[in-house]
């Protein structure tokens, strides 16, 4: 796609052993495509707990168990733009939840 | 032995990451809200963030390593007036355009400061050092020729 562009950003929380990831592709100030990803740190590699994209034609929120598995989808009938601000502001507020459902899940 | 960290210590830093996020959120928007601005970014690496407050003027700065064993390079991203503080009355030292948060005044931030060092903190610091007089000087300025106005 003409003007296509991507960028991808990783952000280390402090003192958490937690990475932020941002996935962005615009085209004409438009977001075609996105992922938010929240991974945490199990033994020695850092695995996704929650993450919201627009894979699939539309944006969703999945999460995730140790082993990769979506064990929770939900569809976000909403633009990319709004889709990708939700996605941070709710990882923003919710990581801690997130990560403690995470680790007390089935291995 | 281990320690158990505080409880108060413990809050600070759940702090800390969450307003990390905030600030990741806060900078990835450039890409679409003012993507002439993020041409003066790496389009990938590991980011970190830092709010400076100047008596009531924000300036948002980002580190970017693009790659893992590159230095860190840190510029302003953005601008905001803080609610209370008093909006700069012409332009800071060097800069030829009068403070805003529009993408032109951040546009000659971007380019006029800027600082690289091998750790991300470095790096911010640097800038901070370099942004941190302009500014001051600015507001100095501005508070002597409201002081003369008055008299």
């Amino acid at each position: 796609m003409p003007g296509r562009r991507e960028t991808a950003y990783d952000a280390l929380l402090p003192g958490h052993g937690e990475f932020v990831r941002v996935r962005i592709s615009t085209a004409g100030g438009e977001v075609v495509a996105f992922t938010v990803q929240d991974e945490t740190l199990v033994g020695d590699r850092y695995v996704p707990v929650v993450r919201y994209d627009a894979q699939h034609g539309l944006p969703h929120r999945d999460k995730l168990n140790r082993s990769g598995d979506v064990v929770d989808k939900v569809w976000l009938p909403m633009p990319n733009v709004d889709a990708l601000n939700l996605g941070i502001e709710d990882i923003r507020t919710n990581w801690q939840r997130y990560k403690v459902a995470f680790l007390g899940g089935a291995r | 032995m281990s320690v158990i960290p505080a409880q108060a210590s413990v809050d600070r830093q759940v702090v800390a990451a969450s307003d990390a996020i905030g600030r990741l959120g806060l900078f990835v928007r450039l890409a679409w809200e003012m993507p002439e601005v993020m041409d003066f970014f790496p389009d990938k690496g590991e980011v970190s963030l830092r709010e400076v407050d100047i008596h009531g003027h924000a300036f948002y700065l980002a580190a970017i390593q693009p790659e893992a064993t590159g230095d860190w390079v840190a510029r302003p991203s953005r601008y905001a007036l803080k609610p209370g503080a008093v909006p700069f009355q012409r332009a800071i030292p060097g800069i030829d355009r009068v403070p805003s948060d529009q993408p032109g005044w951040i546009l000659a931030i971007v380019e006029a400061f800027h600082a690289s060092a091998p750790t991300a903190v470095e790096a911010l610091d640097a800038l901070e050092a370099a942004l941190r007089p302009a500014i001051e000087e600015a507001v100095r300025i501005d508070l002597e020729e409201i002081v003369r106005r008055g008299r």
